[in-house]
């Protein structure tokens, strides 16, 4: 405590307001290597540390190479990146959307990317994958814009926006159960669409999600002043010379291109896009040029903690990482409503 | 101003419309294809038939014959000749390596051992759960080390590149198959293990045993009866339908089903109605849980007017002979069960058929 109180005295008074903000910034990311790490080393097989580090040297030509290599790295890898998504697309729908309900699920986005997901799975069994991406950034497009559509209609109050997002959203998940009741398709990626999951999933999945995501990364960075000054309100963020038509599409298209992505990989994880930014907002504030890469952070440690559980918890059975943020995501959500009240 | 009520009414009722119009459709393709069924279930006896005089059909048992094997797994060289570490991730191919005088190491049995007939349990001392069918566990695989996986088409075929990483491995057809299918998944399983002479003298010494118990079926009151297996839980009941293990047997053995052959899922998730719709002289269930869905309807009305229930004929069977471990030892099992059915429940319901006529 001392030692901090000088440090931070030495400095500008102008910078002593972030400096703590970095300092629980670097706190967040040695968690988010810590829980990657322990990722790594956990599991349902009993590999000493040795072994595994031995392993992570030798690379892909280890004796145990499988558990280390194919399965528990891409796999935190992917939880990373999923959960970086979600927690990245959420911070910015509300930025744009100035509610703190928004988010992936609650805006449709998740269960139309499921949707048209399976519905091509349905459809054209032998598509290649990454037609499940560009079905999945439709579906989730074409959800969110009927809910903006309704929004424009009706100009709801947030707690009724997020109503309408939920009745979107429970019409086409059962759109998803009825695709799945008609037309038999594998049972597993049913579990995986519904709930949300890694399991079975491995490298392939990497590398297109981690160009799309350091893509949009950036692109959400160079947006983020503009939306900070759409904080203030629409009228003066004209005034201040930001093009707001535009901004608001551009931010709301890289949202759900983002989501929708992570959810053709791991299907709809729920409430990771709701409680990332909070979490986010809490600890930082509403500068978007940290909290939109906090968010991410945030959303990464949740679904790599969830991860973690879900494979280890009851070893070798195996829950879908989807349950796991439920039941954290569902009581915050419920919380936020009864927080404010006169929605 | 004016427009804003009326798109928030059109909206809704446009989505309702689509349900509608999508629900209507749908059922009328139903309508449609359960009109045709009718013709192609009279016609259902003339396969067995016509199956009679193809050269590859052993005792009624469409057998695969040695160039479709090796056209269904024609890399036979990559796996081991004497697999000494096998792990198969359905029940239903354990009967097949057992058979073999193979000891599986792992297995996925939803982490409950009970789930596994005493036939298997008797001859495996010791084996590692791998976790759950749905989502087994890659590690707990990959760590038994194996030198054989065999996994389920229907749940694994997503993992499948993920296994053959770890071990050789095979796909083959598990949930939701036949009587028939399961005897040709055997002769599959005998071919990866280089063992597909020992595997085909088991095959003919069940088509044996399954002939004789056939031939005694026959005379009993069953074959002249229909005879519906169904699974009920607490979520529900599910009929296993003519194409479905249990529902493929029965037909085997010359036991009508109450439902109509066209089906092509396995399972049948069913209500009191659509169950007195079939409405079955015989009802077998097997139970996943101690409190069932299957237990409420006893209260309703409808539930009295089951022939079934009329009869007294609706008998608890094992799931996991009728269900989980679809083999060929259970089909044996689930045969003589249905002899000891027929014989003692025949006299008890002639008995209370004699009472009621009192």
């Amino acid at each position: 405590m001392i030692t901090k109180t000088t440090s931070s005295s030495s400095r500008s008074n102008s910078l002593s307001g972030r400096k703590p903000a970095r300092r629980v910034l670097g706190l967040i990311i040695v968690m988010l290597l810590f829980l990657s790490v322990s990722s790594i080393f956990l599991g349902a097989s009993e590999l000493t540390m040795g072994q595994i580090w031995q392993n992570l040297y030798q690379g892909f030509s280890g004796e145990k190479d499988f558990i280390v290599w194919q399965h528990r790295l891409p796999r935190t890898i992917l939880a990373i990146l999923v959960g970086a998504s979600l927690g990245l697309s959420g911070s910015l729908v509300q930025g744009v959307i100035r509610n703190p309900l928004a988010s992936p699920d609650l805006m449709g986005i998740s269960a139309g990317a499921g949707f048209c997901a399976t519905l091509l799975l349905v459809m054209i069994p032998t598509a290649p994958t990454w037609w499940l991406s560009v079905a999945a950034s439709l579906g989730g497009l074409l959800a969110f814009c009927i809910i903006m559509l309704l929004a424009q209609v009706s100009q709801p109050t947030p707690a009724r926006l997020a109503l309408i997002g939920v009745a979107i959203s429970a019409f086409l998940a059962s759109g998803i159960n009825f695709l799945l009741v008609i037309y038999p398709v594998e049972i597993n990626t049913a579990m995986i669409w519904l709930t949300g999951s890694l399991w079975g999933r491995s490298w392939q999945h990497i590398p297109m999600l981690t160009v799309i995501f350091t893509v949009l990364m950036a692109v959400s960075m160079y947006l983020a002043w503009r939306l900070d000054v759409l904080g203030l309100g629409e009228q003066t963020a004209y005034h201040l010379g930001v093009s707001v038509k535009p901004l608001e599409f551009t931010t709301l298209l890289t949202a759900v291109v983002i989501a929708s992505l992570a959810v053709s990989v791991a299907g709809t994880v729920s409430f990771i896009g709701l409680l990332a930014p909070h979490i986010a907002r809490i600890l930082f504030g509403h500068q978007h040029r940290i909290l939109l890469p906090a968010s991410a952070l945030i959303g990464a440690i949740i679904l790599v903690t969830a991860d973690l559980l879900a494979r280890s918890l009851f070893a070798p059975i195996e829950l879908p990482a989807g349950v796991l943020t439920s039941v954290i995501g569902a009581p915050y959500f419920i919380f936020l409503l009864s927080r404010y009240r006169g929605w | 101003m004016n427009q804003r009520p009326r798109l928030s009414i059109i909206l809704p009722l446009f989505v309702i419309a689509l349900i509608i119009i999508g629900g209507g459709i749908f059922i009328v393709n139903q309508k449609n294809k359960a009109a045709a069924s009718p013709l192609s279930n009279s016609a259902g006896n003339d396969t067995s038939q016509t199956a009679i005089t193809k050269p590859s059909v052993n005792n009624g048992v469409r057998l695969l014959t040695d160039q479709q094997i090796k056209e269904r797994l024609p890399n036979l060289e990559k796996y081991s000749n004497n697999p000494k570490r096998i792990v198969v991730m359905e029940n239903s191919f354990l009967g097949d390596v057992l058979a073999l005088g193979l000891k599986p190491v792992g297995i996925a049995d939803d982490d409950k051992p009970d789930s596994i007939i005493t036939e298997f349990t008797q001859q495996i001392s010791d084996y590692t759960s791998i976790g759950s069918r749905y989502q087994p566990s890659l590690e707990a695989i990959a760590d038994l080390k194996p030198d054989l996986i065999i996994a389920d088409e229907e749940r694994h075929t997503v993992i499948a590149e993920e296994l053959s990483r770890i071990a050789p491995s095979v796909v083959l057809k598990s949930r939701g198959e036949s009587y028939v299918e399961n005897i040709q998944t055997a002769q599959l399983v005998g071919h990866i293990v280089h063992q597909d002479q020992k595997m085909s003298q088991v095959i003919n010494v069940h088509l044996q045993t399954m002939r004789g118990l056939r031939s005694q079926l026959a005379k009993t009151r069953l074959a002249s009866q229909n005879v519906q297996f169904a699974i009920v839980s607490d979520k529900g009941m599910w009929l296993h339908g003519p194409s479905s293990y249990a529902g493929s047997l029965l037909s085997y053995l010359n036991i009508q089903s109450p439902i109509p052959k066209q089906m092509d899922v396995a399972y049948i998730a069913t209500s009191l109605e659509q169950l007195l719709a079939a409405d079955p002289d015989w009802l077998l269930i097997g139970r996943y849980n101690d409190h069932t869905l299957y237990d409420e309807w006893k209260s309703s009305p409808l539930f009295n007017q089951l022939t079934a229930v009329k009869k007294n004929q609706v008998i608890e069977v094992d799931p996991t002979y009728w269900a989980l471990n679809r083999s060929m030892q259970s089909a044996e099992h689930m045969a003589t069960e249905l002899l000891q059915i027929a014989k003692r429940k025949g006299g008890e319901s002639a008995s209370m058929s004699s009472e009621l006529s009192n």
